[in-house]
């Protein structure tokens, strides 16, 4: 079993409403975090806030999983590494997981340092967005 | 007949270019599988409504590229399934990996329509067309009617999908408490013990 990096999935709410109603557990977002948000159109709310984070190893050849909510398994992301393509970039199958069923999966390459942003479903007048990305990947 | 032989007159049969024989086979296999005719009928519509979108002023990169593409998306959708977890009449995956929004999203995104945002990036710009578009990921749903948009950055690289039509979460759902009956599958326990055991 080979670790051959690690990523971050937060689970983040946006709304152009009152944050607040994402309850107490909500946090707020980084500067630098809100920036990147930000500055795709169309994820930009008025307001963000950090429902929860995991940070897992990836495991060349497995199926591993994400629970940016622990201990609740409400939200859910695996993910499978398929293919490296040089030091900085990884071919992952993502899947989406909501009440424990699969609702959509992607193939997305992700580079080392560059968060891809999922728009998720709606809850409480706000979205949910997923935003995974690899921290460390072993060079080749 | 192997399933590569089968999976190569599904695409044949689609394009219309079975020879005779080819055709007696796949008939052949139809009637051993009564649910497969109904399927590729399915598939031939999706096949005919994603080449209706494609404006006929364009030619694709070449012949195939359609049929291509769509294949090489089942076959990243079985490579990331275990074997265990492989559909028992495994051409039943292709329902899902041909549904019509994500064939959409691939002819959307090889035109690179407003849907994608193109990158400005002079350096970005020097990968072909079809470089750029290959590279482009697919997103694959499962049941709903859902729509999906790439989003790439300046450098090309894909930084937003947007998923819509999701169904909406309850508002009334506290994440710490709920917990839903169904069961997740084996490899999140497997992926939980080695974290935490």
């Amino acid at each position: 079993m080979e670790a051959i990096g690690s990523m971050s999935v937060q689970l983040i709410f946006a709304t152009d409403g009152d944050p607040e109603i994402a309850g107490k557990l909500a946090k707020e977002m980084t500067v630098t975090d809100l920036k990147k948000l930000q500055g795709i159109k169309e994820i930009k709310f008025e307001h963000y806030r950090l429902l929860g984070v995991d940070k897992p190893v990836i495991l060349k050849g497995y199926e591993s999983w994400a629970t940016p909510l622990r201990p609740s398994k409400e939200i859910l992301v695996s993910f499978q590494p398929i293919k490296r393509s040089g030091d900085e970039r990884i071919q992952m199958v993502l899947e989406y997981w909501q009440s424990k069923r699969k609702v959509f999966s992607t193939n997305p390459e992700l580079k080392k340092g560059k968060t891809l942003y999922l728009l998720g479903p709606e809850w409480r007048k706000g979205r949910m967005i997923l935003a995974v990305k690899i921290e460390e990947l072993k060079k080749l | 007949m192997k399933k590569e032989k089968t999976e190569e007159l599904f695409v044949k049969w689609i394009d219309g270019l079975l020879t005779p024989e080819e055709e007696a086979q796949l008939a052949a296999a139809m009637e051993s599988d009564p649910g497969m005719k109904a399927e590729l009928q399915e598939l031939k519509k999706i096949s005919e409504s994603v080449v209706s979108e494609v404006p006929a002023s364009v030619e694709p990169p070449y012949g195939d590229f359609f049929n291509s593409k769509l294949m090489r998306k089942i076959d990243l959708q079985i490579q990331s399934q275990r074997p265990a977890k492989k559909a028992e009449r495994w051409w039943q995956s292709m329902r899902w990996a041909w549904a019509p929004v994500s064939a959409l999203a691939l002819v959307l995104s090889f035109f690179a329509g407003h849907r994608i945002s193109r990158p400005a990036d002079p350096l970005a710009q020097k990968k072909t067309f079809v470089e750029f578009t290959a590279e482009l990921p697919t997103v694959y749903f499962t049941g709903e009617a859902l729509d999906a948009e790439v989003i790439a950055d300046f450098e090309g690289d894909v930084s937003a999908i947007v998923v819509n039509g999701l169904s909406a979460i309850r508002d009334d759902i506290d994440f710490v408490t709920v917990n839903t009956s169904a069961s997740l599958p084996e490899s999140y326990e497997s992926s939980e013990a080695r974290r935490f055991h």
